[in-house]
């Protein structure tokens, strides 16, 4: 498929999670937040700080780190590209972009959640019930990945969208669990309460509460639910889980193509595969989780870098197969 | 049930669709004769349509409008990051053409296209009606669309135009007039077949009584006028699509042109030129490109040699165009062919290469740059259009009966400064066609764009789009400037 339309279908399945993942973010720290006893700068901070957003942040609205603040920024600012109404915007151009690649279906989902974003319904459920708004959001966008697998043809353009959808769902966790590093900067009893209650929190944001239920009896350490979160490859939002999803994707992908494109990326997921199946096992706390959890977070982002220079921004390696094709017909 | 909404519903239950109807005097109608009975060649379509009655006509309205925006048959009005997407408004009425006049309209349009493809061949190679004096030099050159990088370049078959729209208008006589050649990217196909996807659905009887032409084939119909024009064997080629880009307001054509073509929709940085050859990025490497309907304008087509700041194009394009490896449709530097300045000698032409008379006439044009002409144009602006020779879109335009004073002025001035840049016509009283407005059908003006397509030969998609000045009196019909559209129905000719 034309390169350009690869990389459209993969953003608009990366913006869509990452607008889900936005969701259930926001949601469970709007509920986690009443529940415990914390300096004010660790309830919504730390939030910022995963988006990645905190110098922008800091930028417009200085040490304010008021709730309200802080999820209008990250939901509705237009100046902050990752907010949520900024993802859905870009996963609306992709898929308009590619109309004639992506499902009706999937178009109509994307297009109807960008005009009640826009429009007054959207914002009026903001005002009025703001959970129910951050679960509509969530639905959505759960709906918009069920209609990729329901709707499209099992071919190119699904394997590069589930690979979009697996290496930021990989990268949202690692984000989402370092929030607890930037929650509880200072070390401490690992397994305090209200730092147990926000795993708890954590799992939730990644639909793990009761699939950890059911593989955990009794009250949870932090080691078990980082454990469960890293490598628990039965768990759909786990980052081992989301590695092999997108290895899975990776491998379809090249199946229709040129031996020459895709071996740089293939190469950076195996390792990563590799290092965390090392790490698998092994208690990982603290400072030394945050650094793991940095480390992973980095190398997804390499590898879709790795991803769109290969595979959808690919003019240099194009014109070298070019010519090493030209040279193998002039040596015949 | 209240008083008064019982009589509404009473009312258009009782009254069919035309009832009333009434031609605009000195104006000919397309369906009615100006005593008012329907004309005969559709008067059993007529009668049809006519006994719908309103409110059920209203109803099958709503239908075709839902339909139409549920599959984003839209343009964008792109000016903001809100993305505001409009339908094009569609008028359910028919316009119809009886099968006799339409075998009329075919021959002059293939004959008209035939020699603007030879006047664009011999213009970039030997200039022969130049050299005759059959056109003047400075009409040719005067203007901006003739490209002096392209002379002595043939393209494949020595097809510039692969794809028309001719613009068509119809006088109170009733005869058929060329208003406008469109001979570099001429769009609203796409409209043509998705109102009449949208036509057989919510008249589906009426549809099947009234042996209508279809016009289904149009994309096959190109993909193979498209592929005959190949530079390598047809079962190697690649065609594409190239449009500027998901902004365009025209983006929806394009998509829907490849995708019912069934090959690849690309933007310039798709495409890259190797060694005089134009390959498209795939993720299994790169793929040569053969054939590539561009939707973008010649400026923009390669910054090496034209528009240096263009990012819509292909650096190296117009050299892998110019080896013969790769054909670009239409060939660039046709719009030397369908500028204002050039369309009152296309008759000349049509004698002057194929030793013909044309089939189809064309308004009368007064050239500005003749100076008696100019004279006559200066004192009679009042009952004239006045048009710039590089303006399109109904923009840049005078429409003399109804201009005020001042606008008068401002455009004689203009004329008088640069008196090269105008030309000038009668007004002509563009046909009407029953259209629905405000709550009954009421005649307001059409024009028509047939599509003709040539590879080694060339064939006339039957009907085309219909455009209808939708407020009442008006004379223009462009989508930019509250037009719409109507569905084109040319009827079978007769068994004779």
């Amino acid at each position: 498929m034309i390169s350009r339309v690869a990389g459209n279908c993969f953003w608009l399945n990366r913006y869509m999670e990452r607008v889900g993942g936005m969701a259930r973010l926001l949601r469970v720290n709007r509920a986690f937040v009443p529940g415990v006893d914390l300096p004010h700068l660790h309830r919504w901070h730390p939030l910022v700080v995963v988006a990645g957003e905190e110098e922008r942040y800091r930028r417009h609205f200085g040490e304010d780190e008021n709730g309200e603040t802080v999820q209008e920024y990250l939901t509705w600012d237009r100046r902050n590209t990752t907010s949520v109404v900024e993802s859905v915007r870009w996963a609306r151009e992709n898929s308009r972009t590619a109309r004639e690649i992506v499902s009706s279906e999937m178009w109509e989902t994307v297009n109807s959640l960008w005009h009640w974003l826009q429009g007054g319904p959207g914002r009026r459920l903001y005002r009025s019930d703001r959970d129910h708004f951050y679960q509509h959001i969530r639905e959505m966008c759960e709906l918009f990945h069920g209609q990729a697998d329901e709707t499209m043809l099992n071919g190119e353009p699904l394997a590069f969208m589930r690979l979009g959808r697996y290496l930021e769902r990989a990268g949202q966790t690692a984000r989402l669990m370092d929030v607890h590093f930037h929650t509880f900067p200072d070390e401490g009893e690992i397994d305090d309460p209200i730092r147990l209650a926000q795993w708890s929190a954590l799992l939730a944001c990644c639909s793990a509460t009761e699939p950890f239920q059911k593989r955990s009896f009794g009250t949870p350490t932090a080691r078990e639910v980082v454990s469960f979160l890293l490598f628990e490859q039965d768990l759909p939002r786990s980052v081992s889980h989301c590695l092999r999803a997108a290895r899975h994707s990776l491998v379809h992908v090249r199946g229709y193509g040129s031996n020459r494109i895709g071996m740089v990326s293939t190469a950076l997921l195996e390792a990563l595969l590799s290092h965390v199946a090392l790490r698998e096992g092994h208690p990982i706390v603290g400072n030394e989780l945050h650094g793991e959890l940095t480390y992973l977070v980095d190398s997804v982002t390499d590898l879709c870098t790795s991803i769109e220079q290969e595979f959808f921004h690919s003019t240099e390696l194009q014109t070298q197969i070019l010519a090493e094709q030209s040279i193998a017909a002039a040596q015949q | 049930m209240p008083a008064e909404l019982e009589q509404t519903v009473g009312l258009a239950g009782d009254t069919t669709l035309l009832d009333g109807y009434a031609p605009l005097p000195r104006t000919y109608d397309e369906l009615f004769r100006s005593d008012g009975s329907s004309r005969e060649e559709v008067a059993d379509l007529v009668a049809e349509l006519d006994q719908l009655g309103r409110l059920e006509f209203m109803t099958r309205q709503r239908l075709a409008e839902g339909a139409l925006f549920r599959g984003g048959v839209t343009f964008s009005v792109y000016s903001d990051a809100k993305g505001q997407e409009k339908i094009f408004p569609f008028d359910l009425i028919p316009r119809v053409i009886p099968g006799k006049d339409w075998v009329n309209i075919e021959r002059g349009l293939i004959q008209r296209v035939t020699a603007l493809n030879m006047f664009l061949t011999d213009l970039y190679d030997g200039q022969r009606i130049l050299k005759e004096g059959r056109i003047p030099e400075s009409m040719v050159f005067g203007t901006a669309g003739y490209l002096k990088e392209l002379h002595g370049i043939r393209p494949r078959e020595g097809v510039f135009v692969n794809i028309a729209g001719i613009d068509l208008i119809r006088g109170a006589d009733g005869e058929f007039l060329v208003l406008e050649d469109n001979l570099r990217t001429p769009s609203g196909v796409s409209y043509v077949l998705e109102n009449r996807g949208v036509m057989k659905r919510v008249f589906p009887g009426v549809f099947r009584r009234s042996r209508v032409r279809t016009v289904e084939s149009y994309p096959a119909r190109l993909g193979d006028a498209l592929m005959s024009v190949s530079p390598r064997d047809p079962g190697e080629s690649r065609v594409v699509v190239l449009t500027p880009g998901s902004y365009n307001s025209a983006y929806f054509e394009h998509s829907f042109l490849a995708r019912q073509m069934g090959c690849d929709l690309v933007q310039g940085s798709d495409l890259f030129v190797h060694n005089e050859r134009v390959y498209v990025k795939t993720t299994a490497g790169p793929q040569q490109v053969d054939v590539i309907y561009r939707r973008i304008d010649d400026d923009f087509l390669d910054p090496k040699v034209f528009r240096e700041d263009s990012a819509l194009g292909v650096p190296g394009l117009i050299g892998a165009y110019a080896a013969g490896n790769v054909t670009l449709a239409n060939a660039p530097g046709n719009g030397v062919a369908d500028n204002k300045a050039v369309y009152p000698f296309v008759p000349d032409m049509i004698r002057f290469y194929l030793d013909e008379e044309p089939i189809l006439g064309q308004v009368q044009t007064h050239i500005c740059m003749r100076p008696d002409e100019c004279q006559y144009v200066l004192e009679n602006l009042g009952s004239l259009v006045v048009k710039a020779v590089d303006g399109c879109g109904g923009y840049g335009m005078l429409f003399g009966p109804r201009a005020t004073r001042s606008e008068i002025d401002e455009f004689a001035t203009k004329i008088r400064e640069t008196p090269e840049g105008y030309i000038a016509q009668p007004v002509v009283e563009l046909s009407t066609c029953p259209t629905w407005a405000e709550g009954e059908a009421a005649p307001r003006r059409v024009d028509l764009r047939p599509f003709v397509l040539t590879g080694k030969t060339s064939w006339v998609l039957p009907g085309g789009l219909t455009r209808v000045a939708l407020k009442a009196g008006s004379y223009v019909v462009n989508s930019s400037q509250g037009g719409g559209s109507k569905d084109t129905w040319v009827l079978e000719a007769p068994e004779s």
